[in-house]
């Protein structure tokens, strides 16, 4: 029963063609009902690059939706140097097929209404980047994924503000009225590219030399504890604000992470929220002391890394499993996870012409990986099993399917939304790889 | 003038031996008129080796032995028309081919023959009988005749030139013992013999197989590595009829024979693959003319062979062996020159079994060095300073011998035919560790190097069996495919290479003598910063090469010197000779106490950062002390010799293991690999780097090599800086030029190697020096001096000049011939761009790459 709740949402992806990812594995586990985290993972098809995202959403599973089911398409455009993207465009145009992307494991189906809308938006940004000129010449990884954040973030408002006979389409302001933090991967060869809002993490295992495992974080959350944050919004606003602007460790005193996708109540003026929202959401919608918008920005921090051959794999997960163990432990239990993974395939020997002695000494190998095997073979099922039920003697059962079986109004108290994505890299592809 | 009995007080050149060559010496100084020559024989003029040899005259060789044996000619030719009976008979050679890697090999001398001159041809089996009828040619693959080969009396020639010598001045001396050498200073002085001290200002030592027990009669002692061993031919009996004595002689390589019409016979003599050193290996007898014994069993192998290919041979009665010792040297090639220890010490010897072909034109052209004080021909591969100590080993040169006989007949397959014998005598620390990892080593002054790395070498235990190089082969090596992984790792990851074998000199004083020192025997500025490394040449006065180096500042007054492998000795002497007299400035040989590793490639920063934990991001040219592992005080240097970004590191030997265990314990994340010289060589050549005794010489200039930006013609005198500055006004007349073979398929076709001459629009223009495969190119590459048409190398300077728009002409079309057929070769002033790889991994920025579109 409790492997069965743990395993619902299990994926494993392998990929057979020579790059730095060799696989990864997905799950997820909800508190909230619905869901509020969303995840998305896909093959970009017009340049080279895997894109894995992580999205946690609030006030409702509207915005994490779209988001999971939009932004790649933005972030892949944006990586489009200008001759491909005329062609794409002229595809668009001529209704010919051309995909940006193989999506996996994709199992959300938007309603056609917002489906059609979607694409419109999408199409017109696309015209939009054809017509700069040259933009391929000082192409910045930095830009192109702010670029493509910050679009989308604005088409969420457009198509919410958007009024048809002078009517609000509740779906698109449903959207933009609950909001999501984000992180996205992009992986190139040995080029990773992290971008972030909110309180996502993702934390790089690496292996070191005397064969101990380190944690390498690759995101800083944004949220009250990240000092530069606080200092970047007070720069924002006028002084006599600092009081309010961040209150009982909340922006406004109401929302945890201080960058988020949607959440339009914290960046449209007054007058389009009286206009617009009041009537449908009520005046609590409006909060306190809003006298500078914006005050949320959906602009993420991006980050480069190359990695290197000692990074063995990448967890990005939502605070819901954050909350829970730090990325040390994680980095830990998805190393133990990838030795006990490694003697779980069927026994076969390397080569031929072997002596007793080495395939003895492969055995006992073999013996010591089989006394940790873990009980999941994907590992984001094993980082859950054992965050939510790890002690210092192993698994406790108990803890585990308490946690799991909390009814509804209770169990947000204990857990949150966990979803975590876990990529393996091909050490030996990034030993030889070209620089 | 005349035999005296009574020796010189004085002189102005002694000379030592009366043989041919000896004859010869004192011949062509006569001739130049330098006649106060005194020449000491130990018995008998011609009493020593002289008498014996077939007095073959083969011009089939490599260009510069080819150059001096047809002046011999001419010279014998001269003789005989003088009304000397010696014999001279230009009756022309036939060179057989029984594979088709001995034809290859044949038709790709041939090319530079035809290219120069020389008159041969390929002929078939039914011609071959036409010249020579007693031929078996069913199985031969085909023949090369060269017309202008003769065939001459040895006796009669070395007691011609005598006469002529004494005619001209020279004494004679007989029954003189050459007791010791005199010097002072390290220079000649005189000379101490059993009838007395004569005082002289040159000494030559022509002594033949003598001649390495003469050099070590001296103070300092002379090295001399040459060892007779014993050579043999068979000569029959007049044949009735008489043979035709026009009957051109026989090269048969594959059976390592040759034969030749003799007295109305046949002379037939060998090459065989294994030698024996003559007396036992141990010295020369008093009474070495009995101790010759008729070896008929070690001989019959090689007469059975010749029956074969002249069956009329199987009829002869009694015919007579004769065991004919000569001196061979440790490369089979001549040793002449001056030596590095005595200053006006010459030495011609080492004739590898035939001493007549050569005598007249090294007669001639040491003549001319001892009174120009210079070569005045291309005399490098000859050169008594390509040796060291350890060449001049009896060991050694005993084991040597073994094969350098056989060689002389060998199919020479380029990089891939490496010597048996008297191996592993001077190699790097990392030796034994690159061997374990696959190494397949070859030797450069007698330094073991690894020419490439078997990857799929699995030996781990002592006593397994070692990597063997595959058989040669003219085309594509059967080990390419390990090249091209180690060119990857150079490009992509970390390329690993041992470069121990470069020769190190510290240069110091205690003031700043050393830099005035410097500055006038470099042509470069050399007054750089502390921690700076500069490339600069050593010129002649005619702006030649003596030496192409990388000089290290290490602090004001002290330098560090890296020159090539094969410099050791010479540049050492150079240097020397040209120190101030005052002692001020001190050179030290450190070459063996460093070990140096090259670390090449894109990656090579990131490893050496975390290797050395800290920074080694280097301004190019310049280095720094780190430590690296556990090892303290490495110098990392930052330049490569491959023309890649990277590192040199100098590693004090006793940290090499270490070092170089770190290097590939931690390289493994880098993409490290054991690179071979072989592949750097190549690389080398892509990126048109010139190299010492291929493309620099003492007779090419940095102008003509495309160097001229590292002449600095503004600082004060340097040696060679008229000459430079003349050409420099009035242009190169010859141009090192780097040539793209685009027709040529690497997998099918015979692949360029060095020495194919070069055509431009038909005319022969220059010759490759040095060629090879351009990875990046993906093409065969090769460079080579070009120079107008007719102009051959060497010398004068009434010479059209050469500039880039005569080279880069719209209707210059340039060909190159290999072994026979001719490929378009397109030439290139500067190397073809190769995109750098940016060592630095963090300021490399991320471009999304397009996937190959699939529309539909």
């Amino acid at each position: 029963m409790v492997t069965n709740i743990l395993r619902a949402n299990e994926h494993t992806q392998e990929f057979t063609t020579t790059g730095s990812v060799k696989s990864y594995d997905s799950n997820q586990l909800s508190s909230n009902n619905p869901i509020e985290d969303t995840r998305t993972e896909a093959q970009c098809l017009l340049t080279k690059g895997l894109l894995l995202g992580v999205f946690d959403g609030h006030g409702g599973a509207s915005c994490a939706q779209v988001i999971a089911k939009r932004l790649f398409h933005y972030i892949t455009a944006c990586l489009l140097p200008p001759d491909i993207l005329h062609k794409y465009l002229n595809a668009l145009e001529n209704n010919e097929t051309m995909e940006l992307l193989d999506v996996y494991n994709d199992k959300v189906e938007l309603v056609d209404e917002l489906k059609i809308l979607y694409e419109a938006s999408f199409k017109t940004f696309v015209k939009e980047l054809s017509q700069i000129k040259d933009n391929q010449r000082d192409f910045q990884m930095k830009e192109a994924m702010e670029k493509a954040f910050l679009r989308l973030d604005y088409d969420l408002s457009k198509e919410a503000l958007y009024k048809n006979d002078g009517k609000v389409n509740m779906k698109t302001l449903s959207v933009a009225m609950s909001g999501a933090v984000a992180c996205v991967a992009h992986i190139d060869g040995p080029h990773l590219h992290i971008a972030s809002i909110g309180d996502c993490q993702s934390v790089l295992g690496v292996l070191t030399d005397d064969n101990t495992w380190t944690a390498k974080k690759l995101t800083t959350e944004h949220n009250t504890d990240n000092q530069e944050e606080i200092e970047r919004i007070f720069k924002e606003h006028p002084n006599n604000e600092r009081d309010t602007v961040i209150k009982m460790e909340r922006l406004l005193g109401q929302l945890a992470p201080l960058r988020a996708f949607g959440d339009f109540r914290y960046k449209w003026n007054k007058s389009t929220l009286s206009s617009t929202v009041l009537p449908h959401y009520g005046e609590s919608v409006i909060p306190p002391n809003y006298y500078t918008p914006p005050y949320l920005t959906a602009r993420p921090e991006v980050k480069h890394h190359r990695l290197t051959p000692r990074d063995k794999f990448l967890v990005i997960a939502s605070d819901g499993l954050w909350d829970l163990v730090s990325p040390l432990q994680v980095v830990r239990l998805v190393g133990e996870h990838m030795s006990g993974k490694v003697t779980l395939s069927p026994f076969r020997l390397p080569r031929k012409d072997m002596r007793i002695s080495d395939i003895n000494n492969m055995l006992l190998q073999r013996k010591e990986g089989l006394k940790m095997k873990p009980i999941d073979r994907n590992a984001a099922t094993h980082l859950m099993r054992n965050a939510l039920g790890g002690t210092e003697y192993g698994i406790d059962h108990v803890k585990l399917s308490q946690l799991l079986s909390m009814p509804q109004e209770l169990v947000r108290v204990f857990r949150d939304d966990i979803t975590i994505t876990v990529t393996y890299f091909d050490s030996e592809y990034l030993r030889h790889c070209p620089p | 003038m005349g035999n005296e009995t009574v020796l010189p007080k004085q002189t102005q050149v002694v000379i030592c031996g009366a043989g041919t060559v000896a004859n010869s010496v004192a011949y062509h100084l006569v001739q130049n008129g330098w006649n106060d020559i005194v020449v000491l024989e130990q018995k008998k003029i011609g009493s020593g080796t002289s008498h014996f040899g077939s007095g073959t005259l083969g011009l089939f060789k490599p260009i510069a032995d080819r150059n001096l044996i047809m002046y011999s000619i001419k010279l014998y030719r001269r003789l005989q028309e003088l009304g000397y009976d010696i014999g001279f008979k230009q009756c022309g050679s036939v060179n057989l081919a029984q594979t088709k890697d001995r034809l290859i090999a044949l038709k790709r001398q041939m090319a530079y023959h035809q290219a120069t001159g020389l008159h041969c041809e390929v002929v078939g089996n039914k011609e071959l009988k036409n010249f020579h009828p007693y031929l078996k040619t069913e199985d031969l693959e085909g023949a090369i005749w060269v017309p202008e080969d003769a065939v001459a009396k040895p006796q009669a020639i070395c007691k011609a030139l005598a006469k002529l010598a004494k005619e001209g001045g020279a004494c004679y001396v007989e029954n003189c013992q050459v007791l010791q050498v005199l010097t002072e200073n390290s220079r000649v002085k005189g000379v101490e013999t059993n009838m007395g001290t004569v005082f002289c200002e040159y000494f030559v030592n022509c002594a033949g197989m003598w001649a390495r027990d003469l050099g070590l009669k001296c103070s300092p002692r002379v090295r001399v590595p040459a060892i007779p061993a014993e050579h043999f031919y068979v000569t029959t009996s007049c044949f009735e009829p008489k043979l035709d004595s026009m009957l051109p002689c026989v090269r048969d390589y594959d059976s390592h024979t040759y034969v030749r019409e003799w007295e109305g016979g046949f002379m037939v003599g060998g090459f065989e693959l294994e030698a024996k050193p003559a007396f036992g290996g141990s010295g020369i007898p008093e009474d070495w003319k009995n101790k010759l014994p008729q070896d008929w069993n070690h001989f019959m192998p090689l007469w059975e062979k010749a029956i074969h290919r002249l069956p009329i041979l199987k009829d002869v009665h009694n015919p007579v062996l004769t065991n004919s010792p000569d001196n061979f040297t440790p490369d089979g090639r001549w040793i002449l020159g001056e030596t590095p220890e005595v200053t006006n010490y010459f030495v011609s010897v080492g004739m590898n079994g035939n001493s007549l072909q050569g005598a007249g034109g090294i007669g001639k052209a040491m003549a001319e060095w001892i009174i120009e004080g210079v070569p005045t021909t291309e005399l490098i591969p000859f050169s008594i300073q390509r040796f060291l100590d350890l060449h001049n080993n009896r060991q050694y040169l005993l084991q040597r011998t073994r094969e350098v006989v056989g060689r002389h007949y060998s199919i020479m397959y380029p990089h891939q035919c490496e010597y048996k014998y008297a191996r592993k005598l001077r190699c790097s620390p990392l030796y034994s560790v690159l061997e374990k990892r696959g190494a397949v080593f070859g030797t450069r002054m007698a330094y073991e190097r690894a020419v490439y790395f078997d990857s799929t070498y699995k030996g781990k235990f002592y006593g397994d069996p070692l990597p063997r190089m595959p058989p040669g082969s003219f085309y594509k090596p059967k080990f390419f495919d390990f090249m091209r992984e180690e060119y990857l790792a150079c490009r992509e990851g970390v390329g690993i290479i041992d470069m121990s074998s470069f020769s190190k000199i510290e240069i110091k004083s205690s003031g700043s003598q050393v830099v005035d020192y410097l500055q006038r025997v470099c042509s470069n500025d050399v007054n750089i910063p502390v921690g700076g490394i500069v490339h600069t040449g050593m010129q002649n006065e005619l702006g030649g090469y003596e030496n192409d180096c990388m000089i290290v500042r290490q602090n004001d007054n002290s330098f560090f010197m890296v020159s090539p492998t094969n410099q050791q000795t010479r540049t050492f002497e150079w240097m020397q000779r040209n120190l101030p007299p005052d002692h001020s400035v001190a050179l030290t040989d450190m070459t063996s106490m460093y070990t140096v590793i090259n670390v090449v490639g894109p990656k090579s920063r990131d490893l050496m950062s975390e290797l050395s934990n800290s920074d080694v991001n280097l301004l190019p040219f310049t280095y720094k002390k780190v430590n690296v592992g556990y090892a303290s005080d490495v110098m990392v240097m930052s330049f490569t010799h491959t023309g890649e970004p990277g590192y040199c590191l100098y590693v004090p030997s006793e940290y090499a293991l270490h070092v170089y265990d770190r290097l590939m314990t931690v390289g493994r994340d880098y993409g490290a690999r054991d690179v071979g010289c072989l592949t750097q060589r190549f690389m080398r050549i892509e990126k048109f780097i010139a190299f010492w005794a291929e493309e620099l010489t003492s007779l090419t200039t940095p102008f003509e090599a495309g160097a001229g930006h590292r002449v600095k013609l503004d600082k004060e005198y340097f040696i060679g800086k008229f000459a430079l500055q003349r050409q420099k006004e009035q242009g190169v007349t010859q141009r090192l030029v780097f040539f793209v073979l685009e027709d040529i398929d690497p997998d099918i076709h015979i692949w360029p190697w060095g020495g194919e001459p070069l055509y431009r629009n038909g005319e022969f223009v220059g010759t490759v020096t040095s060629a090879g495969y351009g990875f990046t190119l993906d093409k065969l590459i090769c460079v080579g001096y070009i120079r107008h048409p007719g102009m051959t190398m060497g010398g004068s300077n009434d010479r059209p000049v050469v500039t880039n728009e005569f080279i880069m002409a719209r209707n210059a079309r340039y060909e190159i011939d290999i072994a026979g057929q001719r490929f378009l070769a397109k030439p290139h002033i500067h190397a073809p761009h190769i995109p750098h790889v940016n060592m630095d991994s963090t300021s490399r920025r991320y471009r999304p790459t397009v996937v190959s579109l699939k529309t539909v």
